[in-house]
């Protein structure tokens, strides 16, 4: 009796170490395509809108950097564009807080720290109103051509952006999360150069 | 090796014990991953590869695993190869790992590959194990291809993703949702009896 | 939906939905096998629908807490599949051995079909779909019994027209299996009317 139970316990372990060995070296080796796949979904039609045509992919090259120290410290994955083996431009995310929770944008930026594209790539807004804000080309517009350290606010805040009529909250939230992109810039410019070398 | 034999084994599930027509498992992802020609053809080899895996593994197992708990250890086996399956398609495949969903993940209990487990590899020698898993892999890919080539050829008026009936063509939506993939299954499952028994 | 407090209304409808509209059988083509198979006679029908609703009941709640509680703070997501199965066919075959203890009667009405409970696709899609849905933990309970109830519904509805069937003229070659299909197909299009329920 004691001598099947050994045999039955330990055969199912084996075969569950077994499994367990095979499945962490598949898993070590797709983690890196898996992740490419999946920000290549998520992230790729925003690329394409923020960031001028490159040579290279910027989803495949993209970087990784840490802002911040210690606790406060987080991860920004950064897209790099770069033309002639030489970096041009790159795109990342930030985010501000909108009326149904935190509302991410993707802006695209140049080398010399001039916005060339905005996209919003994650809300929760009331749809037909907070997504009149970010269905709007003219709005989103206002920002393209800003430099990363002219003041980027709502005209009710002392800036120069014209809100979305009706819709404020959400213009806000938007250019809030810009105004944050813009605010990490050199520190992501300069640790990306590093990291580029 | 006896080399009629492991043809017999492989050409067997081709035709005379084709699932899910005449070796009736496995019905729920041909109903729901055949709405386009490249669904259908990506499931059946993803199943192929899972099938002819385990039926090798279990085989080579056959002697070691006890009777009383064969049921967990082919599970675990089986669960193995369907998670590499996930992983692989989600890094190489990626719009097909979306457009089958959690139909990936429920090729563990599709009864094909339990059902042969228990059936034949458990019992039989590795090499023919292997010629059942692939054959039977291989009649369902073809089985869950041809049944989604009529659901799209008529259902959306393409093959493959391309437009090929001609412009006027209304295409019969009924096919492409769900009572349409069960009514087409029935038919083709119909008409597969009365082939075989005509012989 | 999900950011907002959900009131009873919203229980309603998911409950509404999970039965009638997107019906775990007829709408996401989950559960196939068990449903051709043990739908030829009522009674076996409804014991198979009471097994899969207290099984269901009970693992998709545990599966849920398995994923919070376990799989995503040690990030073996990727290990999803095996832990679900595992769990469902461990907690089957307990409920085999306590019924066998506890009652005779209710192993003689329920326990032939609990194995069978392990490979249906409807018990373990479902702990996939409370994951997917991002359904917090009652709405995980209520979507498990529901979705569990839907199937049974379909089953008993499936095993009343099947009985008739012995009194029916059907082609020799569209028996059994063929005309199951076709019957489902026909019922879920019935089903489709509910869909006016939904907003």
């Amino acid at each position: 009796m004691f001598k099947l139970l050994v045999r039955l316990v330990g055969v199912l372990t084996g075969i569950c170490v077994v499994s367990a060995v095979l499945l962490t070296l598949v898993r070590e080796g797709t983690k890196e395509q898996i992740e490419y796949q999946q920000l290549k979904a998520l992230m790729a039609p925003a690329v394409k809108v923020v960031l001028p045509p490159s040579d290279n992919d910027p989803i495949a090259d993209r970087v990784k950097i840490i802002i911040g120290k210690g606790k406060k410290g987080r991860e920004i994955t950064v897209f790099p564009a770069k033309k002639g083996g030489k970096l041009f431009a790159l795109a990342y995310t930030a985010s501000a807080n909108g009326h149904g929770g935190p509302v991410e944008v993707m802006v695209g930026i140049t080398v010399e720290g001039k916005i060339v594209g905005v996209k919003v790539v994650k809300h929760a807004e009331t749809p037909g109103i907070g997504t009149k804000v970010i269905n709007s080309k003219e709005f989103m517009s206002q920002f393209i051509g800003k430099s990363w350290n002219s003041k980027i606010a709502l005209s009710n805040a002392g800036g120069d952006i014209q809100a979305v009529s009706g819709a404020t909250e959400t213009s806000t939230a938007v250019t809030n999360a810009i105004a944050n992109a813009m605010k990490l810039f050199p520190d992501i410019k300069q640790k990306l150069s590093s990291k580029l070398g | 090796m006896d080399t009629k034999r492991f043809v017999n084994e492989f050409v067997k599930g081709l035709w005379k014990e084709i699932p899910p027509f005449r070796f009736v498992l496995g019905l729920c992802p041909t109903l729901a991953c055949t709405t386009t020609v490249s669904d259908g053809l990506g499931m059946g080899l993803c199943l192929t590869f899972v099938l002819t895996c385990s039926n090798i593994f279990i085989s080579m197992l056959r002697k070691i695993i006890p009777d009383e708990v064969r049921l967990p250890c082919f599970i675990v086996v089986v669960a193995t190869f369907v998670i590499i399956v996930e992983l692989v398609t989600q890094a190489y495949f990626y719009p097909l790992y979306m457009s089958l969903g959690i139909f990936i993940p429920l090729i563990v209990v599709n009864c094909i590959p339990l059902g042969r487990a228990e059936a034949f590899a458990s019992k039989n020698p590795v090499i023919y194990s292997l010629a059942d898993g692939l054959g039977m892999g291989l009649g369902y890919t073809m089985s869950l291809t041809s049944l989604a080539f009529f659901r799209e050829l008529l259902g959306k008026g393409t093959v493959w993703g391309h437009q090929v009936m001609w412009s006027g063509f209304k295409p019969l939506s009924f096919l492409q949702k769900a009572p349409g993939a069960f009514v087409c299954l029935g038919i083709m499952l119909g008409i597969m009896n009365l082939i075989g028994s005509e012989k | 939906m999900h950011h907002e407090v959900w009131h009873f209304s919203d229980y309603v409808m998911l409950v509404v939905s999970a039965i009638f509209i997107n019906n775990i059988l007829l709408a996401r083509f989950l559960g196939n096998c068990p449903f051709l198979g043990t739908s030829k006679r009522m009674d076996t029908a409804f014991s198979m629908a009471c097994a899969v609703t207290f099984v269901l009941g009970c693992t998709g709640p545990i599966t849920w807490l398995i994923e919070k509680y376990l799989l995503i703070p040690y990030d073996l997501l990727y290990l999803e599949t095996l832990a679900f199965i595992l769990t469902i066919a461990v907690f089957v075959q307990l409920v085999e051995m306590a019924i066998r203890k506890i009652s005779q009667p209710l192993y003689r009405a329920l326990g032939i079909y609990l194995p069978l409970i392990t490979t249906n696709c409807a018990v373990l899609g479902t702990c996939f779909l409370n994951i997917k849905e991002k359904f917090n933990f009652i709405q995980t309970v209520v979507f498990s019994i529901a979705s569990a109830m839907g199937f049974g519904l379909a089953l008993i509805i499936m095993a009343g027209i099947r009985e008739r069937f012995n009194f029916a003229r059907i082609p020799k070659n569209f028996q059994d299996t063929s005309i199951g299909l076709i019957t489902a197909g026909l019922i879920g299009l019935s089903f489709f009317a509910f869909q006016g329920l939904a907003k």
